[in-house]
């Protein structure tokens, strides 16, 4: 089961960072239109995690990068091989690094999001309370 | 797909962090110590250039004394992270916005000339008495590293990530490698 050109998994993968980043970047316009609201317990929930998420990417990224200077597999066909296919897997456009990369830049649209959804609701608790005094 | 498992069997096998210890400062047998370390506890220690080992009684999580990490806003305590062959540490910095990894690798039994071909260096002007090289990783890789040549088959790496911003890195990373430069033999 090798295919040095990554073949459907590839694309699959690349479709589905694509897709995830077009996801977070409507949602972000989503909620900087207003379309929706989390509260300040929730929405800092959710913003601990996307950073928790961040932070363990950014460290994958640099053991990855650290140990990607270190393989050295020598001379022969076979490592000749292994070794274009670790680079391209690794670095091409659709590789493993470039979407988590892609997943990083995701998280900061997702994080923005929260960010204007904690903002709509705070407005609306506002609205509420207005309401509410001069009933 | 065999690669991602090879890469990620690599990063788990090895990327375990085994607990460090300062190694005391001279001991009066003809090791050069850090020439800038305050704390003489956690003083980094080096054997003569002319050792096989150079880098091998250099403790990675000493070679940062307090003023540098102060230069850097480390305040957290180095911690040991071995990958692969070589012996590192690693400070996180916590902004408002990313966490920044500063890293500092040994590595024993390899100099420059052992970087993979496929991995991109770029020349830098010597640092110190240190030959040194950019690694900036390829397309879509954040982290950026500086590295130092030690002997022919001995380098110290300084690398960092700084969320997604590559240049933001390289210039850290050449900060870094300004700072331990001093303690490299």
């Amino acid at each position: 089961m090798f295919d040095a050109d990554g073949g459907g998994a590839a694309t699959l993968g690349a479709a589905a960072g694509a897709a995830i980043g077009q996801s977070m970047m409507n949602f972000a316009s989503a909620a900087a239109s207003g379309a929706f609201a989390v509260n300040e317990t929730g929405g800092q929930a959710l913003l601990s995690a996307i950073r928790n998420m961040r932070d363990g990417i950014a460290q994958i990224q640099a053991d990855w990068v650290f140990a990607n200077r270190q393989v050295q597999l020598g001379q022969s066909h076979g490592a000749k091989v292994m070794t274009e296919v670790d680079t391209e897997v690794g670095q091409d456009e659709q590789g493993f690094m470039p979407m988590l990369t892609k997943l990083l830049e995701s998280l900061e649209a997702a994080e923005q999001g929260i960010k204007d959804a904690m903002r709509n609701y705070q407005a609306m608790d506002e609205r509420g309370a207005s309401r509410h005094r001069s009933v | 797909m065999v690669a991602i498992v090879a890469a990620a069997a690599a990063l788990t096998s090895c990327a375990t962090s085994t607990a460090g210890q300062a190694l005391p400062g001279d001991a009066g047998d003809g090791t050069s110590t850090s020439r800038s370390g305050t704390n003489p506890s956690s003083r980094a220690t080096s054997r003569p250039q002319g050792s096989d080992k150079p880098l091998a009684d250099l403790d990675p999580c000493a070679v940062l004394n307090a003023a540098a990490k102060a230069k850097l806003r480390i305040t957290t305590e180095g911690e040991p992270r071995n990958i692969l062959g070589s012996r590192g540490c690693q400070w996180k910095v916590r902004g408002s916005q990313d966490t920044y990894i500063f890293g500092v690798g040994l590595l024993d039994k390899a100099g420059i000339s052992d970087i993979p071909s496929e991995v991109p260096v770029e020349q830098l002007p010597n640092i110190g008495q240190h030959q040194a090289v950019l690694s900036r990783g390829a397309s879509g890789t954040t982290p950026c590293a500086v590295i130092l040549r030690v002997t022919d088959s001995s380098r110290a790496e300084m690398q960092v990530v700084a969320g997604t911003d590559v240049n933001k890195a390289c210039e850290l990373a050449m900060e870094l490698a300004r700072l331990v430069e001093p303690e490299l033999p």
